[in-house]
């Protein structure tokens, strides 16, 4: 399950031992790349993909890819959201994916993989990193905080107040005006 | 039950043992809207005792002008078949219940596979209709005895792009393994047909790790007969006995004892009734293995006692 109410469920990334394949999509951070090199080396048919181009890739890559370890850089989004993509058309019942990164990055692809059948227990979230999708109840606009209670919608203009309900077809808190919790 | 009277507009025989019924409503313009999968349950008057018998509707969902059922006759048949088959004729008077489904398509499934034996087939029917007006990406898989048994086998040769068929009087069965390994993410399957063939979807689909919620099956073959038992309900201190040939259900009926149920063939769960002691002999596919193990709740539309049984009515 992905949630409890409205409510996502994030988890420490860990492989299911009767995966058909392991596919991580991590949104990079050095600590958190480092924890998942080490849970997913003994584990086979994994493939990486990392959003965010690194120095030390270099390195780590030559210590930790083999053959049942496959790994993809993308510098762009755009061009790991086409991964994704990709990865999912040819997707197989057993196939696992893992999240990693903030709300605003996990929440993207799991909206992608939803639209490509991927259930939920098949998907396994773990946040980190503060940035979070927020919906405008006024113009339907997702703007994207880091940490915010509070916001100015980018696109209206009107002063959000970020409640705790999570939109699962949004991948987004809801955003209402805040002088209507005032009232 | 609330009923809808229907006229027998058609009865055909496109296969062997099985008989088709087009049924139009007497006092409404149209029958009532239904989705793909839904069956109704015709009320049997068989010499003075009422009948229950489920039947898939089958034919286009967007057409209710009329419903369309088919049915096998069973070899065994002491009343609901036997009874459709040789009494019913076309201009006959039947009462119907309103459609009722326990067995509906996943609309947020990426692919369909419709595995069926046999007469359970019929709920496929009407899938098949909504699969192709929507360009549903499906396989249908369909085992029949013979040639001359397959009901429908020559409209789908003609109309479906993804159709197998088997024929298990030639030795040639579906190959359930073969047909689900490797199947994309999001694929759902839907069985009908012989316990049998169930099992096999569902020992196969386990051992390959699917979900539970994309497995769905739907039994067709279910014989409500079984031994006789005595019931006592406790709350209304009334006792009675269930005869062989009907269900408890239908006796709690004839009693005035009336418990809400919906498709009387024990897939919804809507009769589900507490038990306060006596052994079950469970024939529904709703109640998952714990809920059966503790021996407290019943679906009485189908399933019995092995002797004497107190509810909590």
């Amino acid at each position: 399950m992905l949630f409890n109410r409205s409510v996502p469920i994030y988890k420490t990334l860990k492989p299911q031992s009767d995966a058909f394949r392991h596919i991580v999509i991590i949104n990079y951070d050095k600590t958190n790349w480092l924890k998942y090199s080490r849970i997913f080396r003994a584990q086979k048919k994994v493939t990486i993909l990392i959003f965010q181009n690194t120095k030390d890739f270099g390195d780590l890559c030559e210590s930790f890819c083999n053959e049942d370890i496959e790994i993809r850089l993308h510098a762009a989004l755009e061009s790991l959201l086409e991964d994704v993509v990709m990865i999912l058309n040819n997707s197989r019942i057993g196939d696992y994916y893992y999240l990693s990164g903030d709300e605003s990055f996990m929440w993207n692809i799991v909206d992608i993989a939803q639209k490509y059948g991927i259930e939920d227990e098949f998907i396994n979230l773990s946040k980190y990193g503060n940035k979070k999708n927020v919906y405008c109840s006024h113009c339907h606009a997702i703007n994207i905080c880091d940490d915010c209670n509070i916001l100015n919608c980018n696109t209206c203009g009107s002063k959000l107040l970020v409640r705790k309900h999570f939109s699962r077809s949004l991948g987004a808190y809801l955003g209402v005006f805040s002088h209507d919790m005032q009232r | 039950m609330e009923t809808i009277e229907v006229r027998v507009s058609e009865v055909s025989q496109p296969a062997e043992n099985i008989k088709t019924f087009k049924l139009k409503p007497i006092r409404l313009i149209r029958l009532p809207m239904f989705s793909p999968g839904s069956h109704i349950i015709v009320k049997i008057n068989l010499k003075g005792k009422e009948l229950y018998r489920a039947y898939s509707l089958i034919n286009d969902p967007w057409n209710t002008d009329y419903y369309e059922i088919a049915v096998l006759k069973k070899e065994n048949s002491s009343g609901g078949s036997k009874y459709m088959h040789e009494a019913v004729m076309d201009g006959d008077e039947l009462h119907i219940s309103y459609p009722v489904n326990s067995f509906m398509i996943n609309k947020k499934a990426n692919k369909h596979i419709l595995i069926a034996g046999g007469i359970g087939i019929t709920p496929f029917s009407s899938y098949l209709h909504y699969f192709v007006r929507y360009e549903y990406n499906y396989e249908l898989y369909y085992s029949f005895k013979s040639p001359g048994k397959g009901v429908f086998h020559d409209a789908f040769m003609r109309e479906l792009k993804n159709y197998f068929y088997y024929i298990s009087g030639d030795n040639v069965h579906i190959d359930v393994l073969d047909v689900l390994v490797n199947q994309p993410s999001g694929t759902h399957v839907y069985v009908c047909g012989p316990q049998s063939l169930i099992d096999n979807v569902i020992k196969t689909t386990t051992f390959l790790k699917w979900p539970e919620h994309n497995v769905h099956y739907e039994k067709f073959d279910f014989i409500p007969q079984g031994r006789y038992f005595h019931f006592h309900l406790e709350k209304t201190n009334k006792s009675g006995n269930v005869p062989s040939d009907k269900t408890l259900l239908e006796v709690l009926e004839e009693m005035d004892i009336n418990i809400p149920y919906g498709c009387r063939v024990g897939a919804c769960g809507l009769c589900a009734t507490n038990v306060l002691s006596g052994e079950i002999e469970h024939n529904d596919i709703f109640l998952n293995e714990s809920q059966k193990t503790s021996q407290n709740i019943i679906l009485p539309c189908v399933s019995r006692s092995k002797d004497k049984i107190v509810l909590d009515l």
